[in-house]
């Protein structure tokens, strides 16, 4: 801010500083005074645009993440009720194989849209996370029991899965959602 | 200047986050998730797992699978409260001296450092999501925390590489992300129902200190307890109805634990709700489906006492604060278990009072820990805080429409232009008519300003290109031009007092706005409707009269009857019966465009028309009234 330098007939101290500063001196410390804060403009206003500039670019990382993150979610949800439809299928499955007495038609109905199922999820390139005979890996497994081995727990040096409740499914290399799985020992 | 996290580290969940812009904001974890689940554990492989992944090997490895460590942080062996977690808990407490310690893929920990790996993940995860390292934190610890406590949370900070600024209580933190920390002589509740603990805090806020008078609480409260009332009602329905006993199938089990809590967030928002769990176990006799109708009433009838559980304390912690109910100006909820419309109607009835839920009760605790760190930040400067406009600006546009230019709440100081058009053949002026408010149509809002831009080349409707640019400078005036893209010529008005409302006729207008927002659109749509109509007669009767020639004579016919039909219906205020005459006009020149074009195959002509013929959308209702605005343009900005 400029300084408020006052003419010799206005001084009002008394003290021994030069009283008279012409009109030449007063100007050059009001510019000096100018400029200063017109570089202290200039630097805020060059700072605020970069700042912009890093936000556009932040906001278009973010959204691509966000975009992502909402897919995960939404198949998260449809994944849970794709399973139940599973469990429906391997039933209808298991019961046309042991007595044969399931409706053929309505049988094949429900193979065909398993099918297209699953051809849903090759075309949003989501991936089955592998469990049976895997070692567990809470990454991608999450275990809701675990089978007694005749050895001490503590002494088991590695658990696998033994057994699928409900699958897992990653999406471009991130977890949708963990497999549901019953953990024993490596034989 | 690097960032100050700041931390809310739960006893169940943790939460994080950080001033961004002056404001705050949670950052998500690696996994997507805007909470962590305080748990640490050791695998049988030897990794050292925190959050969701330590939570999903839980079953399998409960001995070295911690959780809740922050009712053992701080605290010595003889505790009346470690006694009770050395019972509970599946993981080894062991004392070393008097001190804690806690047992983990063969290895002793103290609290501390198991928090710390804790905070290392949240720190880590956060270092991620902002791609700069982050050094310093802000963290929330419960208002009856000791030294000791304190220090140890510090403590866990500091290893786990964090330079704790601050330890804040919870409940003051809850009273910074409100923002009441700025309120003079008030008393403040916070009522804290998390998932294992309930707290409850009376605070006295004053010349910006916030001073807890009392608290008060109970340990072992919270919403699982709420969750494990519904799974015992679940499974004991399924066994009268049934005849199995679901608790011992794990996976029926968790299917029911994870039904139970999702029904129970449900029905914070509707009364009824159905548990739908098919194929969740068999028999000989083939598969069974656990399919209940629960509803709110149901809920409250199995959760009630929990929740009048929590009113002594209340009663208590005002009694130990010695102020009455009818001191407390605000109650804040703090905790996801306060959105249950009963907790919210039991505190209500007990302060006489509504409470605070507006911050998301998950994440308050956190936001008021960023809001902290930015004080300590200095985050903000004076000179450089910015207005934003309160009320939209724009422009009067055919059919009496309001088209804005400037939305509400844009921060100055900003510049926005729109491109406009005529809307009719041979118009040489146009009028700007400046407005400001919420409303669809022109008459609904303020009026600023009126100018007219003339000198406009006589051209068909459509055609000319007007540029109308606003724009607000830092002091709130508004500057509105409109400039006549062939001619350059411009028009220009200043307006002073842009912002000349009062507060309260700002609100009352959003208000206004609100109530009508219905009925303004739908006039707003019919409006729309015409003027589409209006263009296109306007095209098609021109497309008639330049290129009717190249028509067959049924189609001439048919054309002419459609838009004798459209003119016909085209100011009445029936929307349905103008959208579907429309809907058929447009089908028949699409008709039109097609022969056209057929014929032009032949002859090399140009389809001819301000709009092409066949357009089945005329642009959108942008027309200004008669003697003024354009089609909407390209947004230049």
């Amino acid at each position: 801010m400029s300084d408020d330098m006052t003419q010799s007939g206005n001084n009002q101290s008394n003290s021994v500083e030069p009283q008279n500063l012409s009109e030449i001196d007063t100007l050059k410390l009001a510019l000096e005074s100018s400029k200063k804060e017109a570089q202290v403009n200039l630097d805020g206003w060059r700072r605020a645009n970069a700042d912009y500039q890093n936000l556009k670019k932040d906001t278009d990382k973010r959204m691509e993440t966000m975009t992502q993150t909402a897919k995960i979610f939404l198949l998260a949800d449809f994944l849970d009720v794709y399973d139940n439809f599973k469990v429906a299928c391997k039933t209808i499955e298991g019961k046309n194989q042991s007595d044969g007495k399931v409706d053929k038609a309505l049988y094949d109905g429900i193979i065909q849209i398993e099918k297209q199922f699953e051809e849903l999820l090759v075309k949003w390139n989501v991936k089955r996370v592998e469990t049976i005979g895997q070692r567990f890996n809470p990454e991608m497994h999450e275990a809701i029991g675990e089978e007694s081995s005749d050895e001490s727990v503590e002494s088991v040096a590695e658990q696998v899965v033994v057994k699928e409740f409900t699958s897992g499914y990653s999406l471009n290399g991130i977890m949708i959602k963990p497999a549901k799985v019953m953990v024993g020992p490596s034989k | 200047m690097s960032k100050i996290l700041g931390i809310d580290l739960g006893t169940t969940n943790s939460c994080v986050a950080i001033i961004e812009g002056g404001e705050p904001k949670v950052l998500e974890n690696r996994e997507g998730n805007r909470t962590t689940p305080s748990i640490v554990a050791m695998s049988k492989n030897g990794e050292r797992l925190v959050g969701q992944i330590a939570k999903r090997q839980a079953v399998t490895n409960p001995v070295n699978t911690l959780y809740s460590i922050k009712r053992l942080i701080g605290r010595r062996f003889t505790d009346s409260e470690v006694e009770k977690d050395v019972k509970l808990a599946p993981y080894k407490i062991i004392h070393v001296g008097d001190a804690i310690k806690i047992a983990m893929g063969g290895k002793e920990y103290t609290p501390q450092e198991i928090s710390a790996f804790i905070l290392q993940k949240l720190k880590a995860d956060a270092e991620a999501k902002l791609g700069t390292k982050i050094e310093e934190a802000v963290i929330t610890v419960p208002a009856y925390f000791n030294d000791a406590q304190r220090q140890a949370t510090k403590d866990a900070g500091e290893i786990a590489g964090l330079k704790v600024r601050r330890i804040i209580n919870e409940p003051t933190a809850a009273a910074l992300a409100y923002g009441f920390n700025k309120k003079k002589n008030e008393k403040i509740v916070v009522y804290d129902l998390g998932g294992g603990t309930f707290d409850v805090s009376v605070l006295e806020v004053g010349a910006d200190i916030v001073e807890v008078k009392a608290t008060n609480g109970d340990t072992h409260l919270g919403g699982d307890d709420f969750d494990q009332r519904i799974i015992t009602w679940i499974i004991d329905e399924f066994k009268k109805d049934q005849g199995i006993d679901l608790s011992k199938d794990q996976f029926a089990l968790q299917r029911i634990k994870e039904s139970a809590e999702k029904a129970k967030i449900e029905l914070s928002t509707v009364t009824e709700t159905e548990i739908n769990q098919p194929f969740i176990t068999s028999d000989a006799a083939g598969p069974k489906h656990l399919n209940l109708k629960f509803t709110r009433a149901k809920l409250e009838e199995l959760v009630g006492d929990l929740i009048e559980q929590t009113i002594e304390p209340c009663r208590k912690a005002l009694t130990d604060a010695k102020f009455q109910i009818s001191d407390i100006n605000e109650i804040i909820m703090v905790g996801g278990q306060t959105r249950m419309p009963l907790v919210l109607q039991t505190v209500e009835k007990f302060f006489n009072k509504k409470p605070n839920i507006s911050v998301n009760p998950d994440e308050v605790v956190a936001i008021g820990a960023a809001v902290e760190a930015g004080i300590l930040q200095g985050e903000v400067k004076d000179i450089l805080l910015l207005d934003v406009t309160p009320l939209s600006l724009g422009i009067e546009t055919l059919g009496g429409v309001m088209t804005r230019i400037i939305e509400r709440n844009t921060t100055v100081p900003v510049s926005k232009s729109q491109v406009f058009s005529t809307a009719a053949d041979g118009q040489t002026s146009v009028e700007i008519h400046i407005l400001q408010g919420e409303r669809e149509m022109a008459d609904g809002n303020k009026t600023l300003g009126m100018f007219i831009l003339s000198g406009i080349p006589s051209a068909p409707r459509g055609v000319p290109q007007v540029e109308v640019s606003f724009d607000i400078d830092a002091n709130g005036i508004l500057n509105v031009s409109a400039k006549d893209k062939a001619t350059n010529k411009e028009q220009k008005i200043t307006i002073t007092d842009s912002t000349g409302l009062s507060k309260e006729e700002i609100e009352k207008m959003k208000k206004d706005a609100e109530l009508h927002a219905e009925e303004d659109k739908e006039k707003k749509a019919l409006i729309d409707l015409r003027n589409n109509a209006d263009t296109l007669i306007y095209t098609t009767e021109k497309t008639l009269s330049e290129a009717g020639d190249k028509l067959k004579e049924e189609t001439r016919k048919l054309i002419q009857d459609k838009l004798d039909a459209l003119k016909k219906v085209k100011d009445s205020s029936n929307k349905t019966e103008l959208e579907s005459v429309l809907a058929d006009f447009n089908k028949t020149v699409q008709q039109v465009g097609a022969e056209l074009y057929q014929a032009a195959a032949k002859k090399e002509e140009p389809a001819p028309g301000g709009n092409e013929a066949g357009d089945a959308t005329a642009p959108s209702g942008e027309e200004p009234k008669k003697a003024e605005e354009p089609i909407e343009g390209e947004i230049v900005k």
